[in-house]
Formats: C-alpha cells, sequence, structure tokens
C-alpha cells in the first residue's frame, strides 16, 4: 500500500520531478564545463581592483567549483524545487478534491503523510545527490577533476537543509487548500528564514548557510553536529505538518 | 454483529455560525437499503462525510458497522466503501492504474469481480480517468467500491447527472452484489424515483434536522392525505389531532397529511361533523415534498419517532 502511494506521487509529479533532474543535472555539469572559457572572459575584462580579487578565488579551481555548486546553484535551485514539490503535497489533493477518494480508503492519515512527504523528499535527495555525481564526473570528463571525496563533504549540509525547507512548504501545504497560496505564504517564510545570513554575526543561523556550505569549507570537514540539527529541525516540522494534516476536516 | 449499521446520537456538525447537522438520532438496520433524502443544503453530504471520517462531529457520535466513526477509524473502513457524488479520482492514472491502487489497501479485493464489471460496462482499462465520461466515472467508482465486498455501501448522490440508462446499470449493480449479499447501503440521493425502486427504508432530513425514518412500506401504508368538508364547527385544534402532520385548507374544505392511523383519523373527522373524509394515497414524492412543506410553514420540526 505505502509503495503504491509513492508511485502515486512520483506519477502524478513526473513532470516536476523530470525537470527538477534535468535542470539540477545539467547545472552541475556546466559549473566544471564552462570554467576555462569563463576563467579566460574574467582575465580579459579584470581591470577593476575587486574584478582582480575575483579572478583569485576563479583560478582557485577546488574553490570556485565548491562556491558555483554549494555556495550558489544547488542550495538555491534546491530551494526553489522544495518550494514547487511541497506547496502541493496536500493542498493539491484538497484542490483537485481528490482528498475524500483517498482518505475514505483503509489508510491512516500518518501513512498517507509519510508516503507524500518521503516522495518529495526522496526526489529533492536523489535530484541534488545526481547532480553532484554529475559534476564530478563532468570534472573528470573536462580534464579538470577534483577531490571527490573533499567535495562530497558539502552533500550533507545542502541535504538537511533542504530537508528543512521541504518541512516548511509541506507544513503550508497541509495548512491551506490552495497550493499556490501555499507556495507563496511558504516562500515569504522561507524568504524571512534568509535574514540571518545577511547578517554577518548572525549568519551561522541560516539554514541557507549551513547548505552553502561555507561551514564546511571553513572546518575541512562535515559539520555533523549542525547536520544532526537541522535534521531534527526537519523531523520536528515533519511532526508538526502531521499534527495539522491529522486535525484538518475535508 | 451489531443490529445497526449506522447509529447516531446526538450528532451534530457546525461551520462557524451554520450548523449543517443539528442533533441527529439515526439507525440504519444492517441489511437494509436505506435512502437519506433531503433538499440541497439539508446536511446529507456533511452526515456522510461525518459517517466516513473526513469531518469530526461538534457534538454527539455516530458508529458504523458497531465502531466509533472518525479520521481515526481506519481498520472499520476495510469493510465500508464509499461513493461521493463527484466521484474525484486520479485524472492522471488510467483505469488499471486506479484499480491496482485502490486494491492495494484492501485485504479482500475481488479481481474477478472488477474484471467482471469492467467487462460488462466496457470500461477502457488503458484510458486515462480523467477522458472518461461521467457515466464511465460513475460505473468504476462503483466497482471500486464493491470490490472489496464492503460490509456497508455509502453512496452520496452518486447517480446525479447521469442518463437513465447509466443510472439503472447503476442501481442493478447495487441490488445484484451488495444487498444481496446482505450488506447495508446507505443511499443519498435527489431523485426519488430511483430511491422508491431500491430502497426499504427512508430518512427525510432537511435544514439539518432529521423529520422522519421509517420503512418504505410503512410509509406508503400510514403516510396519507385525508381530504375532508366542514360545512360548520371545524374543529380549532384539528393541526394537533395525533397523527396529523398539516393541515392545508381548501376553499369549505381540507387537506390533512397523516403519518400515521389515517382509517381512524377519518373516523374521528366523520364523528366531528366531517363529510366526505376520503383516504388519498401518497407517493414517495409527495410524502417527501409534505415533509419539507411542513417543515417551512413550522408545523414539524424534530424528529417524528415512527419507525
Amino acid at each position: 500500500m505505502f509503495l503504491m502511494l509513492i508511485k502515486k506521487e512520483l506519477k502524478e509529479n513526473r513532470f516536476l520531478l523530470s525537470v527538477w533532474f534535468l535542470i539540477s543535472i545539467l547545472f552541475a555539469i556546466l559549473q566544471p564545463l564552462s570554467y576555462d572559457y569563463l576563467l579566460r572572459m574574467m582575465e580579459g575584462s579584470a581591470s577593476q581592483p575587486w574584478q582582480q580579487v575575483a579572478l583569485q578565488v576563479f583560478r582557485d579551481y577546488r574553490l570556485y567549483l565548491w562556491l558555483q555548486w554549494f555556495g550558489k546553484t544547488g542550495y538555491q535551485s534546491a530551494t526553489i524545487f522544495a518550494v514547487l514539490l511541497g506547496m502541493g503535497l496536500i493542498a493539491s489533493e484538497v484542490g483537485r478534491k481528490t482528498m475524500d477518494f483517498l482518505l475514505t480508503k483503509p489508510v491512516d492519515r500518518g501513512t498517507v503523510w509519510a508516503g507524500k512527504f518521503l516522495t518529495a523528499g526522496l526526489a529533492l535527495w536523489s535530484g541534488l545527490t545526481l547532480s553532484v555525481v554529475s559534476l564530478l564526473l563532468a570534472a573528470d570528463f573536462s580534464g579538470l577533476p577534483v577531490e571527490w571525496g573533499w567535495f562530497w563533504q558539502g552533500l550533507p549540509g545542502l541535504l538537511a537543509g533542504s530537508a528543512v525547507l521541504l518541512g516548511v512548504v509541506a507544513l503550508f501545504s497541509a495548512l491551506f487548500d490552495d497550493r499556490i497560496k501555499a507556495g507563496l505564504v511558504a516562500s515569504g517564510v522561507l524568504l524571512i528564514l534568509s535574514i540571518p545570513s545577511w547578517i554577518p554575526r548572525l549568519h551561522w543561523l541560516s539554514v541557507y548557510y549551513q547548505m552553502a556550505g561555507h561551514e564546511t569549507l571553513r572546518l575541512g570537514h562535515v559539520p555533523w553536529p549542525t547536520v544532526l540539527l537541522l535534521l531534527g529541525v526537519a523531523a520536528a516540522l515533519y511532526r508538526l505538518g502531521l499534527a495539522v494534516f491529522q486535525r484538518r476536516e475535508f | 454483529m451489531s443490529d445497526w449499521a449506522i447509529e447516531t446520537q446526538g450528532l451534530t456538525k457546525g461551520f462557524g455560525r451554520v450548523t449543517a447537522v443539528k442533533d441527529l438520532n439515526l439507525e440504519v438496520k444492517t441489511g437494509s437499503i436505506f435512502g437519506f433524502l433531503g433538499p440541497n443544503g439539508a446536511g446529507k453530504t456533511t452526515t456522510i462525510k461525518l459517517l466516513v471520517g473526513l469531518l469530526r462531529p461538534s457534538a454527539g457520535r455516530a458508529w458504523t458497522l458497531g465502531a466509533p466513526a472518525g479520521p481515526e477509524a481506519t481498520a472499520i473502513r476495510q469493510r465500508i466503501s464509499y461513493v461521493s457524488e463527484t466521484q474525484n479520482m486520479y485524472n492522471y492514472l488510467t483505469v488499471a492504474e486506479t484499480v491496482a491502487f485502490c486494491r492495494s489497501f484492501y485485504s479482500n479485493w475481488d479481481d474477478a469481480l472488477v474484471r467482471r464489471y469492467l467487462d460488462l460496462f466496457d470500461l477502457p482499462v488503458r484510458r486515462q480517468v480523467g477522458r472518461l465520461s461521467k457515466g464511465m466515472r460513475t460505473l468504476l467508482a462503483l466497482v471500486l467500491a464493491i470490490a472489496p465486498h464492503p460490509e456497508l455501501l455509502i453512496l452520496d448522490e452518486p447517480t446525479t447527472g447521469l442518463d437513465p440508462l447509466h443510472r439503472r446499470e447503476f442501481l442493478t449493480v447495487i441490488l445484484k452484489e451488495i444487498s444481496a449479499q446482505g450488506s447495508t447501503v446507505f443511499f443519498s440521493s435527489h431523485i426519488l424515483s430511483e430511491v422508491d425502486r431500491v430502497v426499504d427504508h427512508v430518512a427525510i432530513l432537511s435544514q439539518g434536522y432529521l423529520l422522519v425514518s421509517r420503512s418504505l412500506d410503512e410509509m406508503k401504508t400510514q403516510e396519507k392525505r385525508i381530504r375532508v368538508l366542514f360545512s360548520e364547527n371545524t374543529p380549532t385544534d384539528l393541526a394537533h389531532w395525533p397523527g396529523v402532520r398539516r393541515v392545508v385548507q381548501e376553499g369549505s374544505g381540507y387537506l390533512i397529511s397523516v403519518a400515521q392511523g389515517p382509517q381512524e383519523l377519518a373516523a374521528r373527522l366523520t364523528a366531528a361533523g366531517g363529510t366526505g373524509a376520503t383516504i388519498l394515497d401518497m407517493n414517495l414524492e409527495e410524502i417527501f415534498l409534505d415533509y419539507i412543506e411542513s417543515q417551512a410553514s413550522g408545523r414539524t420540526n424534530h424528529r417524528r419517532d415512527l419507525a
């Protein structure tokens, strides 16, 4: 039954999931493949002092890849797709009026919630993991390889952070009947969550700062306590969303 | 096994300032085909949603197959099927995928029965549900509902919008597959002719109140109209006589709706000076309309326990 629920979720979101996998892999492989071209372009145009500083960073290939992927594209695409995948989790069933059909079957709401959240979460995590694999393979293929073991260290924080974002969006999907409304409100909350990352002394409080791998880069290893804390927050949001879903009437 | 497939005690459901179901006390005997009637907004769908666990009561309680109804009653839903008015299924799944999806929830799913009815109704298994006609969707919903051999089948205006052919097919299946097995059918409908054809017990709900609940046979033998003339000395308390449900004056005559004991009442009217007392039969539609109009005029505002 649980597998059938997941299969149904996969079919329901097949278009979005295809776009997610395609875009995340495409963006990932573009990072190493476009390096030489971007470096030449930077070298040819860096006349201002700040451009010279940027060029120094650019010349460090490992740092470039890390900042381009974990520091920018990875967490940004994870945020966008967490909203797109999560906003319809419950709200789309309500909006399409299929919740009656589902909840009058002999299935408890906890199972329904788990099936939906796990499908979205695993899709998000699979896309991010695949994108990192794609990036590393593309780096090997382009003749500019990076150490896989080192680069992988950025992934746990990105995955844990994306689970938090999905938890936030799923909570609003359980609250609202309309998926667009759920998505907009959740996006607003995610924007508010980004405020600490704009303040240097508070940026460690931002989920995005942790997803961007800055702490990993600084420490030189995976900040497991932070990762576990993020997973704990995601679990708490999961439980909160479930409680909202269980209390709702349809 | 409980005598009652459905039982409610003081069941009440409000939405903000509106109370959709008010102090509903209902008993549906196991094995019966129960017609649940009422005009739009009467509270039928709300009652059904309370029974299948989509809503929680504001007050009172409900039991289905002897177990408390509610969102948490997962196990009992193995033995209950529900077909809603709209039959909203997953449009992107094919008929075969929808069957497989529903099958995964039940332990006693009957594949042979599903195949038989999909063939009989000529439902294209590879077609997406969203591309089926309204009639086909209804028939598919019915097949999915009967496949786990439910002990209680709850239907919320399932034949609304169906053509007579599909409606007949639908009702035939209910009678053949569900009722013949001794299962209970709780059936809400606007279409009184089809209710008249299949049900053995009727309840009428209006503005959230249960107006009457009794067997169809009893309803047809006891619910009558009496036409009578009074040239003088009309009893002033006629509307309050036992068994009288409604009194309408027509010139010098009266048309009296009677809930029980029409012969006794006709005799009493004659003894009180009435002339030409004639007992008139009523069909289900007339009985239904009479109850609704009685309530609207304030004569009936709560259940008359006549079962």
